[in-house]
């Protein structure tokens, strides 16, 4: 499906923005069959003209007679002509789901937006090069519909989702926003197996991970956890400062000092820890920390290495 | 009824009673108070996760005494502002004493000294005299009630009978400017008198008559004075500053003499029949008006009851304190809040 390029109020983004996007290709695999009839690389369960072999059929039921391997035949008894067949390969389709609530919108020691957006697009490249079919949505307490995008294998689809997405950064920074459609995101994919790269911050409360975990059971997820270090490390040595969580809005006072640090340091550790239990248990792959000046030779590796 | 339990409340708190305020609108300024539990405009930075990390103590209780401190800033300087005060009170003190009323003299013959003739440091007047040596009796007895009542023709309340020892001294230096017009004892004593009137008998009560001659009373105001200082129960000391033409009370008049050319003597013969104690001072000079003073200063008896007015008091310096605190307590919590996000 064709992603419409004239979709209302899309407007150019400008080009100093837009002048960032640079594909990089990284690689996946999946270990699971594909059902979908569209020629890809991805194995399936049905048989056809692939190159995997699959087993031996009469030659009455598969009637192929290029295919008939003699040797079989001959040790058949009663008699009769087998003939070899192939399972077809076939394309999946991946998907990004983007949590863009407003802790997304923090602005520390990396961009978490440029981030988003470069990965994405590199996702959207890499996946359209394998000839699987990208599809993107994105959730924060609605589904913005600038995110939305069915999957598509369009050549050009790299470049048209990193336009919507600059498009998006540049309005205005949503204030209290949640993540609480992300299971609705996650459930608008489909009950057909997909590879689903998850990503957030994953700051979210533990009914609402349950939640978007559920709706993702039926899929192959990669979480690719996007944090900025300069939330919990780094922080000013000496100092009382007043903080408002972006999504709550909450405001809590720090009273920064070296115990303090510690303790923020020791609970973010924790915390990372937990996580990765979470998405264990979950039967999720493990998840990617992005880091700021990620790789897609890590990505691939890292993808390559968690392949269940 | 909930009309009335208000209205009780409000006279238990004793307000124009006991305390007042000195104007009313600021403490509209009061409700201010509440802003910085309201007021969001600090600087906040932005941080993605709050939740999750671990809740700080100190920095709860640093933010609350922050607010707190504000508050407390804003509710001081509109009470400061609405100048609270305490109504003028009395406070009954115990004392050992006499209750003293000076009845002074200003007659216009009072400005003459005791000599005509001599140097000037002997011809001192006598008002002056008297006044210096009434001055060290003031001074001198620290628990005694004092009063003074000037008369030349009319009485004049110099001060009421108090513990006020300034405001004695004050009207003893306003006796500066000269004596004029005649002695009119009896209505001066009258009016001494009468300060004693209003008052328990809490100690022994003086009266002391300085003056440098008598006038002539006639029987109806004998009697009238006769039973006040009965009923007063206040005793007599005279002290009769004699000039050198002025008659002696010492010795009795020479047989034939009529008592009404020495109206000295006819009022003394007078206080003699008063049935209080009585005695009287003739003093020629300086020395022995020193004399007769230091005797009465003497006079130290039975504990005195007495109410001390204390003058009306002005709260507003305690608010102004609080609030200097408050604002020294915020200033240091603003050196220690971060303005920028900088590690």
């Amino acid at each position: 499906m064709a992603i419409p390029s004239d979709a209302p109020g899309m407007i150019p983004a400008s080009p100093h923005v837009h002048a960032a996007f640079e594909p990089r290709q990284f690689f996946y695999h999946v270990n699971w069959r594909s059902r979908a009839y569209h020629a890809g690389a991805t194995l399936t369960a049905h048989h056809g003209s692939g190159s995997d072999f699959a087993g031996f059929a009469s030659l009455l039921a598969c009637p192929d007679p290029k295919r008939i391997d003699i040797r079989a035949s001959v040790r058949t008894v009663p008699r009769q002509w087998l003939v070899r067949t192939y399972l077809e390969r076939a394309a999946i389709r991946v998907y990004a789901i983007v949590d863009v609530s407003s802790s997304m919108f923090f602005q520390g020691e990396a961009n978490l937006r440029q981030q988003v957006t470069e990965f994405v697009s590199s996702l959207a490249w890499s996946v359209t090069r394998q000839g699987d079919a990208f599809g993107m949505a994105a959730a924060h307490d609605a589904l913005p519909h600038t995110w939305q995008v069915p999957p598509s294998f369009q050549p050009g689809t790299a470049q048209a989702v990193a336009q919507r997405m600059t498009q998006y950064w540049q309005q205005a920074a949503p204030q209290n926003h949640g993540a609480s459609a992300m299971p609705a995101a996650m459930a608008a994919i489909g009950a057909q197996r997909a590879l689903v790269f998850l990503l957030s911050d994953f700051y979210w409360p533990e009914a609402l991970m349950q939640q978007v975990l559920q709706a993702g059971q039926p899929h192959d997820v990669m979480p690719v956890v996007l944090r900025d270090r300069t939330a919990t490390e780094g922080l000013p040595a000496f100092g009382w400062a007043r903080l408002r969580d972006m999504e709550s809005g909450e405001v809590r006072s720090w009273m920064l000092r070296q115990g303090l640090h510690q303790r923020i340091m020791d609970h973010d550790r924790q915390h990372m820890q937990a996580l990765n239990a979470r998405f264990l248990t979950a039967g999720t792959r493990p998840p990617l920390w992005l880091k700021p000046d990620w790789r897609a030779e890590e990505v691939s590796r890292h993808l390559m290495e968690s392949m269940a | 009824m909930w009309h009335d339990i208000a209205q009780q409340g409000w006279l238990a708190t004793g307000y124009g009673e006991h305390w007042g305020l000195a104007h009313g609108w600021p403490l509209l300024l009061l409700p201010l108070a509440l802003l910085p539990w309201r007021w969001q405009g600090q600087i906040h930075f932005p941080h993605p996760a709050l939740q999750g990390l671990p809740v700080d103590p100190l920095s709860v209780w640093l933010e609350r005494s922050w607010k707190a401190t504000l508050s407390l800033l804003i509710m001081a300087l509109s009470l400061a502002l609405s100048g609270p005060y305490l109504k003028s009170q009395f406070v009954e003190k115990v004392g050992r004493g006499a209750h003293v009323m000076i009845v002074l003299d200003r007659s216009a013959s009072m400005n003459e000294p005791f000599v005509k003739k001599g140097d000037a440091q002997a011809r001192v007047p006598k008002m002056e005299v008297a006044r210096k040596v009434l001055k060290t009796l003031v001074a001198q007895g620290h628990d005694d009630l004092m009063g003074m009542v000037t008369f030349s023709t009319s009485p004049i309340l110099a001060a009421p009978l108090g513990n006020d020892r300034v405001f004695v001294q004050a009207a003893l230096d306003a006796t500066e400017a000269g004596g004029m017009g005649f002695t009119a004892v009896a209505r001066g004593l009258g009016m001494a008198l009468d300060y004693f009137a209003d008052q328990p008998v809490t100690g022994a009560r003086a009266m002391v008559l300085v003056s440098d001659g008598g006038a002539h009373l006639d029987g109806k105001t004998q009697d009238m004075l006769r039973a006040m200082f009965m009923r007063q129960q206040a005793s007599l000391y005279w002290i009769y500053l004699r000039s050198e033409s002025g008659v002696s009370l010492k010795q009795s008049l020479a047989e034939g003499e009529n008592i009404d050319a020495y109206p000295e003597y006819a009022l003394h013969e007078y206080f003699q029949t008063l049935n209080v104690p009585y005695r009287v001072y003739e003093a020629e000079n300086p020395e022995a008006v020193m004399a007769a003073v230091r005797d009465i200063a003497r006079l130290k008896n039975k504990p005195t009851r007495y109410l001390e007015p204390v003058s009306r008091q002005d709260l507003s310096q305690y608010a102004y304190g609080l609030a200097w605190l408050a604002a020294v307590l915020l200033a240091v919590m603003f050196g220690l809040e971060l303005k920028r996000w900088q590690s």
